[in-house]
């Protein structure tokens, strides 16, 4: 028993905490929700908001009333009304010909005189709210509790995009993903809680790929600017293609709410750098600065291709000295992983007080170490070196640290492989990475299920029920979500892929724009791509090739497959994903960056997944992927001690352009000498350079291992 | 199928297959086949109509993003010029033909191309100040055959560059790899691409042997 609190857009701050305070006394009586500034999906062109909204199994729906000033009665009839209206629209709380529920108005009031209540109209304040809930408030039949709270959480207009009129089927694989594109048209209460949830100041929403982010920042913005029309609202992100998708998702969200499409003037989406056709978010705040804005050319001449962002981020920030600009109310950033911390600053900048940045981040994006930076680096220190940002989860506050824990897009399966092969966990010559905050783990929506999550000791984790939406378990079946397939040479591995993909398409009732090719290697990807697709026509599959053979916002295109290097297919996602030549992500100098790609290109996947490659180095990923399944999808491994994680990651450490250089010659030399000590053409008698060099081998490797004792 | 749009075809996808491996072609289409009464017509992909793609629009910076916005072509080499071509055979005569070469009007960073797309970056490359160290001074090139207009002051088979009004002679019509060894030879110098007499196509068609006295007597005559 217990009930929840949401804190929306408050807009009467004293009655709300009145109330609050009012149900603590009904903690422990009823389970449920109490909603503070429920939008209610606009009927008229007015917005309707209850200013609270008290869901129970015991007592159904009780909507509260602040204000009284004018016909109470009234007011009261209204919103029955308007509340019994959107009731009205789902089907599952159809009993006969009425509504199974009653929705129950009460005004609350907390100064002036308390009218008596009537049998229609009830009245109460902090005193007799509890009185006034179990005499009053009656009639409820619980068994409705589950579709009210499923109506109340649908977002009528997330209907699923595609209409899937091809799928007879019960069981194909068309079947089970429109099932399951039907169910997800549903929040859950933690996204909930993230959408609706307004702080006074800062909030971080984290969570995995797949868990909702972009939805709820989506709806937040709507909501946002519903309740508050005069606020400069700005949304920003760094995957140009999501300029489309939240343009279009708050508009829906709009729609339910105001019945009307949002104030474009009052509600900016804009990409995070900006070009000289769009303006956006470093370029406002540049000129804010009075600096002119930097271009991509001239910043990539400046500060290089990786640093570029930063770098011009950096300047303007120097630049600006710390003063405040004062230009949004509230600045909403999606994909905050890939943003550098002097962005967050320049935000931070453009905000009016109380500084309401709201950035959502995908934890895992990079599995490596170097996830996010501080509070501190990102929003910087006051004067006396305080943090300018700190994030507290109190009880009598909204939140400002909340964790999306559900993934929604891939199945817990394909999850626990990307993450076994994605860390090493399972590989023979050890991990490759691993987080490095420990509590991260259970945070993601893994439970111990042996062992302990402690440096040097032994764990067994496995993705918890909770953490997975139940359609993945109840459609879907856990040998067929991932498979590898190892083949002898390419030729056979594109014709398999091709005839399983004529196969998706002609028996399995998927789309083409359902399946997504990925080249994990960049470099190859379109040379390999031309080849592929002889295989694709000669089956009579249309394909496009995301980057050059289209718009640059564009991902899918109705009729093709989509076939993509991992860099622009982050942040999408398809039902059937085939990863080519994925031995590439075996092994490679730079080991975490091609392991990141792997784990990148299986979480694109929403329901199967299918990694092939040719050569040792599938091998490898397979023997890695066997031994997960045959440990039932959970990671077993021994958790590295201090050194051994020093050890690691410098192992595995970013290089420098001219470190790789220098280690790729290495690779060759090294090649080509055990070919030649292999032919006998040398060894250690004709070359004595050769025994110099096993002696220095040997001594790296003791060196290696005398720092483990400590 | 026509035997003729056959050989095209597989000139085009012999040629751009070595084109794609030895990089000089980044990406390609695959050409459409189309039959209209007793046409048959080899020919790009995606073709949308409109005034940027008119003859007008032949040296404007437009068309060729139109072009590649419309992914109306048929390969796209590695400094992003273009390739578009169409054959229309009746029987076993050729009655016209377009083969045009639209280079890239700037020097374009792949991985500018990466970030933003292709369009976007030349359009960004194009506005900036000291867009003049971006710019690449290169006309599009179009050969032309329509047997049917044939007159003084337009051969029936000619050569487009530099003014949309210009029409040298060339005084045949020429396959895919005869225009493709063109370009390859004279604007892209450092490329290697081998052809044989082998690989060139000849085609038949209407009083192939009538002589009209053109207006412009300059004439050029392909490999």
């Amino acid at each position: 028993m217990a009930i929840d609190i949401v804190r929306g857009a408050i807009k009467n701050q004293f009655a709300a905490n009145d109330l609050i305070e009012a149900m603590s006394s009904v903690q422990k009586k009823y389970t449920g929700t109490l909603f503070l500034s429920y939008p209610l999906s606009a009927t008229t062109d007015r917005m309707v908001t209850i200013d609270a909204l008290l869901v129970t199994k015991e007592k159904g729906m009780v909507a509260f009333i602040f204000e009284n000033n004018g016909d109470a009665q009234d007011q009261q009839d209204s919103l029955y009304y308007q509340i019994t209206n959107t009731l009205n629209s789902y089907e599952s709380l159809r009993k006969g010909r009425r509504l199974a529920v009653e929705p129950n108005v009460i005004t609350y009031l907390i100064i002036g005189e308390i009218p008596k209540s009537t049998s229609e109209y009830f009245y109460a304040y902090k005193d007799d709210l509890k009185d006034v809930l179990e005499k009053d408030i009656v009639g409820f039949d619980s068994s409705y509790y589950e579709k009210l709270i499923e109506a109340l959480q649908k977002i009528s207009t997330m209907k699923p995009k595609k209409q899937r009129r091809n799928v007879k089927e019960t069981a194909s694989r068309g079947a089970k993903i429109k099932e399951i594109e039907k169910q997800i048209a549903n929040l859950d209460q933690w996204q909930k809680k993230a959408a609706y949830e307004v702080p006074e100041g800062p909030q971080r929403i984290r969570g995995l790929a797949g868990s909702g982010k972009t939805v709820v920042l989506a709806l937040k913005a709507a909501y946002l600017h519903a309740q508050y029309p005069d606020w400069n609202i700005a949304v920003t992100y760094y995957t140009r293609s999501l300029s489309q998708q939240f343009r279009e998702m708050i508009s829906n969200f709009s729609r339910e709410f105001i019945n009307d499409e949002p104030d474009w003037n009052k509600l900016h989406i804009l990409h995070a750098w900006g070009t000289y056709a769009e303006e956006g978010i470093y370029s406002i705040a540049a000129r804010k600065i009075g600096l002119t804005p930097v271009t991509y050319t001239n910043a990539k001449s400046k500060y290089g291709v990786n640093r570029a962002f930063d770098g011009i981020c950096s300047e303007a920030v120097n630049a600006s000295e710390n003063e405040s600009y004062e230009e949004y109310d509230a600045i909403l950033i999606d994909e905050a992983q890939d943003m550098p911390s002097d962005f967050f600053r320049l935000c931070y900048q453009l905000l009016k007080t109380p500084k309401r940045v709201i950035f959502a981040y995908d934890e895992l994006q990079n599995l490596g170490n170097d996830s996010m930076p501080s509070l501190e680096e990102m929003f910087g220190t006051n004067l006396d070196g305080t943090p300018k940002v700190i994030l507290e989860n109190s009880r009598c506050e909204a939140r400002q640290d909340i964790v999306l824990p559900i993934c929604y897009r891939n199945t817990p399966w394909a999850l626990t492989l990307a993450h076994a092969l994605g860390f090493g966990i399972y590989r023979k010559a050890g991990l490759v990475q691993l987080f490095s905050e420990s509590g991260l783990w259970t945070d993601i929506g893994y439970k111990v299920m042996s062992g302990t999550l402690e440096n040097g000791k032994y764990v067994k984790l496995v993705r918890s029920e909770e953490a997975a939406p139940k359609y993945f378990t109840e459609l879907l079946n856990k040998n067929d979500a991932v498979s590898i397939k190892k083949f002898t040479n390419k030729i056979q591995e594109y014709k398999w892929v091709s005839d399983e993909i004529k196969k998706n398409i002609e028996k399995d009732e998927l789309d083409p724009d359902d399946v997504l090719v990925i080249f994990p290697d960049t470099y190859y990807a379109k040379s390999d791509y031309a080849d592929f697709r002889k295989y694709l026509l000669a089956n009579g599959i249309a394909s496009n090739l995301i980057g050059v053979g289209t718009n640059r916002d564009t991902f899918k295109v109705e009729g093709s497959i989509t076939c993509s290097h991992i860099y622009r297919a982050k942040g999408n996602e398809a039902p059937m994903v085939y990863i080519l030549n994925a031995d590439y992500c075996s092994q490679n100098i730079e080991l975490r960056k091609v392991r990141n790609i792997l784990f990148t290109a299986i979480t694109r996947s929403r329901a199967w997944v299918r990694i092939c490659g040719v050569g040792d180095g599938i091998q490898e990923l397979e023997s890695e992927m066997d031994q997960c399944i045959k440990n039932d999808y959970a990671l077993e491994f021994n958790m590295p001690t201090a050194s051994e994680l020093k050890k690691m990651n410098l192992i595995h450490r970013d290089r420098t352009e001219k470190e790789l250089e220098k280690m790729k010659t290495a690779s060759k030399m090294a090649k080509d000498l055990s070919r030649m000590i292999k032919e006998g053409a040398i060894d250690a008698s004709i070359l004595p350079e050769l025994s110099e060099l096993f002696q220095n081998i040997d001594k790296t490797i003791d060196k290696f291992d005398e720092e483990d004792y400590e | 199928m026509n035997k003729n749009v056959e050989n095209i075809r597989l000139q085009i996808h012999n040629t751009l297959e070595q084109m794609l491996k030895y990089g000089y072609v980044l990406h390609n289409n695959i050409p459409k086949i189309e039959e209209n009464n007793q046409v048959t017509r080899i020919t790009w992909n995606n073709h949308k109509g409109g005034r940027e793609v008119s003859s007008k629009y032949f040296l404007r910076v437009d068309q060729y993003l139109k072009i590649v916005s419309d992914n109306a072509y048929l390969a796209i080499f590695n400094d992003y010029s273009i390739i578009r071509c169409s054959f229309s055979f009746m029987e076993n005569r050729i009655i016209s033909e377009n083969l045009l070469w639209w280079p890239c009007p700037v020097i374009v960073d792949s991985n500018m191309v990466d970030e933003f797309g292709l369009v976007e970056t030349i359009e960004c490359l194009l506005q900036e100040n000291g867009t003049k160290n971006h710019i690449l001074m290169r006309s599009p090139i179009r050969v032309d055959f329509d047997v049917k207009n044939d007159g003084e002051f337009h051969p029936r088979s000619h050569i487009h560059m530099e003014n949309e009004d210009c029409r040298i002679n060339t005084s045949c019509p020429i396959c895919f790899n005869r225009f493709i060894n063109y370009i390859i030879k004279c604007y892209y110098p450092s490329w290697r691409m081998d052809f044989e007499k082998y690989d060139y196509l000849s085609f038949q068609y209407e009083e192939q042997h009538r002589k009209i006295k053109y207006y412009n007597m300059t004439q050029l005559n392909f490999e």
